[in-house]
């Protein structure tokens, strides 16, 4: 050790020593290997002293073992490694960088070390250093993707448009597919107006990368043509239903994520990884912070939560029963409670589930959620009155509270009250418009009722809201059979029009077919009319309708062998399943034939 | 909206100290109150500047009149705007009323639904206000402002429309074609626009607009007036990291070099699991350097900051920067809810942690609303998470 590099950073030492690690440990020392067999640390390196305060004592233990395992002047390359992956993810940049500097210039050749001195660039938005390290990187290992990835968003993100075009192609030869890349070209068409190659490319990528959610997100709003409203809405729902954006993988950058003991960063992957449903992986990192930070409310509650999710009540059970055992100064958040119950209410235990919102309630009297969450327990408990009355105090807390609304509508439609009922699930979308119970239940109402003007505001809402999900669409759908059907009389192209419109919506919705055939036999356009009903038939091979109108379809041809039989097998079926009306009107045109 | 002081108090060891006092409806009248924008106008033009805001737990646009001078009473201006995200004003006909803007975004929580509203409610000579709807079932709306982008002669403002959806989103402008007809025409679509403030930024004449575009981009855009009904869309600023919950972006000339700078906050910390501060939050400012150019700038840390403005609140000619906490540490007593950066005049600025009650303020805005040239800053609080306790709904902070 040197006594001329250790004498100006006395001082730094001492911090290090006060702040950080164990007194064998000397930051700001110049170290150097003796071995001439052994890469040796340059005269000028020094880690800066540790700054942060109560860093954690796994994470302390570990630094304090490499920094000394360092000073003992072994597996300099490996030690490094090691500190500059646990620092620069857990939240100490300027030791990473030291590291990465180092171990530049030991190993002269390898790539990773300035792409991860990039990445600090990066965080700090220091452009110039990103870039210059970018190059060097990609000057050394031109085949590391990731690399061409970011120095093309660098040049995207200072107005470099031809470079980052060349950047994007590079990693576009490496990856031909990869969507961040294709992502990043359509963004320069854009700037650039080059608007209908922009759109080609958007078809491109939503072809090569059907998860990738920007994609389909970008391809929809493009989408604005009349003709293209469905494609539209079918590309709103692709990337809706694709989730979370990621970034690209990144192996080197994802190796660090092993090494980071910073809480907040944990949570911070837990999320991501969650949303991705890499649901172990999110555990895992809730779990590390548990080891970090052993009685930390905060950290039981969310893995409480997380175990909620992913529904493994008695796990979530026992993570924030521990949370609540933490000691009196701290005051339990309503969430805790409200996961709680719920959780009970995932192991069928009601009755523990509404003692635990009764304890909520002494520490959180007017909390809407678990006035809510009360009435939820004792609905399931039976006590209706009771729970409609829990239901009532949320609402007078929150007047526009979408679940105590429904919840509330939802009993007294129990209760036979049907005006109370259908009034409260119709505030439950006040501050919720396309909350999707109410909107199914309102809808599925307002058609019962025949008031189809608000049926199709309704379920409009519905289909836009959740073009994907089977229900909304054959709500939709319904909505136009029923419409066209009060209308076939009086308005023949409009009826058609919504028959039509129906099945763009849901193609195998029977009924639609059935009315646009018996709507095209009366027009006399029988082949179309044969087409649409031997869809019906596929569809409901056993009813006796298909059967019917499609002899009556044959007989209009004038072919009455076809129509014989057709009208026979409605009989039978009609007469089998008791619709007498359609057994009759068979029976009629068979007498005729 | 900048504020320069007409009577200059100098506080040379820092900042002003401010005191609150809450205005308007009552906490207890919301239950949790939800203030997503506070304004500070002139609406009755009677020479004292009034408070407009919106609040989505009752989702109303109100107005706080304030006649005589520091008697302030409310009005609710509009019921049943679902979602209302941003208030503001401007004649839009000039015919020398001001008319109401309201960004309705159908639902504040995330949501992909197109249920955003462009509303507008017309100020009438008895000054009763009708509602305008001009474009619905679209993706949702966070921002609305008036200017004259097409060169109008004869007082009427076209519109800028920041939407931002959830997944898919857009940023568009509504040319006024009169009689309450506007042709829109959509200039950017990615998803995340929060703010969508106008300035002449290229020094043409023209009026120019920004957008601060969220979700995955996090990018602060410039769209350059061609003055041909064309706008040009360049990226002026962005941060890698995707997490960065950009949050607020308003003009300021705040080198007062004659042209609009930039001013942004980065604190949103809606994530599930993790909402709360990140050690990134803050405020910055992006300076105007001319042709385009604009160079980025942190000013300082703040934990869920929201809402940048610009004042000169110690009264020493430099125009300094004001910001809210939406979501600091609550969990700690002492996490800062307003903050001021005390300006030295060259763009160095020193922090002014101003309060720490109220918690949860996602909206400020500052005005001379005493009429003595010292600026009053009025915030909004929104508490839709926990803890609900240091609630506010909306606040008048005066110099002590």
């Amino acid at each position: 050790m040197s006594s001329s590099s250790s004498t100006p950073t006395s001082s730094r030492r001492t911090r290090w020593l006060t702040f950080a690690l164990s007194g064998a440990i000397a930051a700001g020392v110049g170290y150097w290997m003796h071995s001439a067999d052994q890469p040796k640390l340059g005269p000028s390196f020094q880690l800066p002293a540790i700054t942060a305060k109560d860093l954690p004592a796994d994470f302390q233990a570990q630094l304090t073992a490499l920094q000394q395992a360092l000073q003992s002047e072994k597996d300099v390359i490996s030690n490094l490694t090691k500190l500059g992956r646990l620092t620069h993810s857990s939240g100490l940049p300027e030791i990473a960088k030291t590291c990465w500097r180092q171990l530049e210039e030991l190993e002269t050749t390898n790539a990773m070390w300035p792409y991860y001195l990039a990445d600090l660039a990066r965080s700090r938005r220091d452009d110039h250093q990103e870039l210059s390290n970018l190059q060097r990187a990609i000057t050394l290992d031109s085949t590391y993707a990731p690399a061409h990835l970011h120095l093309g968003n660098l040049y995207l993100r200072i107005g470099e448009l031809d470079l980052a075009k060349a950047a994007y192609r590079s990693r576009l030869q490496l990856i031909p597919d990869d969507a961040h890349a294709r992502l990043g070209l359509i963004r320069i068409a854009r700037r650039e107006g080059r608007m209908a190659e922009r759109l080609v490319l958007l078809r491109e990528l939503v072809e090569v990368a059907p998860d990738f959610p920007s994609g389909h997100n970008l391809l929809a709003a493009e989408l604005s043509a009349p003709g293209e409203i469905e494609t539209a809405r079918q590309h709103r729902w692709l990337g809706h239903s694709a989730g979370r954006w990621t970034n690209a993988p990144d192996p080197w950058l994802e190796q660090l994520e092993e090494f980071c003991f910073d809480p907040g960063r944990l949570y911070v992957l837990a999320t991501r990884d969650f949303q991705l449903d890499r649901t172990a992986e999110a555990l895992k990192w809730i779990q590390r912070v548990s080891k970090l930070r052993p009685n930390d409310f905060a950290n039981l509650e969310f893995l409480g939560d997380l175990y909620l999710k992913l529904k493994q009540p008695s796990d979530a059970i026992a993570a924030m029963e521990r949370a609540l055992t933490l000691g009196d100064e701290i005051t339990p958040s309503i969430t805790i409670f409200i996961n709680l119950a719920e959780a009970h209410r995932q192991n069928n235990d009601l009755r523990a589930a509404l003692s635990i919102t009764n304890r909520g309630l002494k520490y959180h009297p007017n909390a809407v959620e678990l006035h809510n969450s009360q009435g939820v327990c004792f609905s399931a408990l039976g006590e209706k009155a009771r729970s409609i009355a829990s239901f009532k105090r949320a609402i007078e807390l929150q007047p526009f509270d979408a679940d105590a609304n429904f919840n509330l509508g939802y009993t007294l439609l129990e209760m036979d009250d049907e005006a109370g009922g259908i009034a409260a699930i119709r505030r439950s979308l006040t501050q919720q418009p396309t909350f999707g119970k109410a909107l199914t239940f309102l809808g599925q109402y307002e058609l019962s009722v025949g008031d189809m003007d608000e049926a199709g505001r309704l379920l409009e809402r519905l289909y836009d809201a959740y073009w994907g999900i089977p229900e909304a669409r054959r709500l939709w759908a319904e909505w136009h059979f029923k419409s066209g059907a009060l209308i076939a009389e009086q308005n023949e192209k409009e009826a058609e029009l919504l028959y039509r419109t129906g099945l763009t919506i849901d193609s195998d919705f029977a009924d639609l077919h059935m009315g646009l055939g018996a709507l095209l036999i009366a027009q006399n356009r029988i082949p179309e009319a044969i087409d649409a009903l031997s869809r019906f038939q596929s569809l409901q091979s056993d009813d006796p309708r298909g059967f019917l109108f499609m002899g009556q379809a044959f007989l209009a041809e004038g072919k009455k062998s076809e129509a014989r039989q057709q009208l026979q097998i409605g009989l039978e079926l009609a007469t089998v399943s008791g619709q007498s009306a359609t057994a009759e009107r068979c029976r009629t045109l068979l007498r005729e034939l | 909206m900048a504020v320069m002081p007409s009577q200059p108090v100098v506080s040379p060891l820092g900042g002003p100290n401010y005191d609150p006092f809450p205005i308007g409806a009552s906490i207890e009248s919301f239950g949790r109150p939800l203030v997503t924008h506070v304004q500070v106008a002139d609406l009755d033009q009677d020479g004292f500047l009034d408070v407009l805001y919106c609040e989505a737990q009752l989702n109303t646009v109100r107005w706080i009149r304030q006649a005589p001078r520091g008697v302030f009473t409310e009005q609710i201006v509009a019921t049943e705007v679902a979602g209302p995200a941003h208030v503001d004003t401007a004649d839009l006909y000039g015919n020398g009323r001001l008319d109401i803007l309201v960004a309705s975004m159908g639902q504040i929580a995330p949501n992909n639904s197109r249920i955003g509203t462009v509303l507008v409610l017309e100020q009438q000579p008895n000054g009763a206000f009708t509602k305008r709807e001009l474009l619905t079932n679209t993706t949702r709306v966070s921002d609305l402002r008036a200017a004259n982008l097409s060169g109008h002669t004869d007082g009427r403002l076209d519109l800028i429309v920041g939407q931002f959806g959830y997944d898919q989103g857009e940023v568009r402008w509504m040319r006024n074609d009169g009689d309450w007809n506007f042709t829109g025409q959509i200039v950017n679509t990615q998803s995340g626009t929060v703010h969508t403030p106008v300035a002449d930024f290229d020094g043409d004449g023209t009026p120019d607009f920004a957008a601060l575009i969220t979700q995955e981009w996090e990018e602060v855009h410039l769209f350059t007036n061609q003055t041909n009904g064309q706008f040009s869309d360049s990226v002026l600023w962005a941060s890698s990291n995707e997490d960065y919950g950009s949050s607020g972006l308003e003009v300021a000339d705040l080198n007062q070099d004659g042209r609009p700078d930039l001013i942004y906050t980065n604190g949103d910390g809606f994530d599930y699991s993790v909402r709360g501060p990140r050690s990134w939050h803050g405020m910055q400012w992006l300076e105007n350097l001319g042709d385009g150019k604009f160079a980025y700038h942190h000013v300082g840390d703040l934990a869920g900051a929201f809402a940048p403005s610009a004042a000169d609140i110690n009264g020493d000619g430099h125009l300094d920067l004001i910001a809210v906490s939406g979501y600091g540490d609550w969990s700690t007593p002492d996490s800062v809810t307003l903050m001021a950066w005390i300006n030295d005049g060259d763009q160095n600025f020193t922090p002014w942690p101003m309060a720490t009650s109220p918690i949860q303020l996602i909206s400020a805005a500052v005005g001379d609303l005493d009429g003595n040239g010292i600026p009053v800053i009025v915030t909004g609080g929104f508490h839709t998470f926990p803890p609900y306790e240091r609630m506010s709904s909306v606040t008048l902070w005066r110099q002590r």
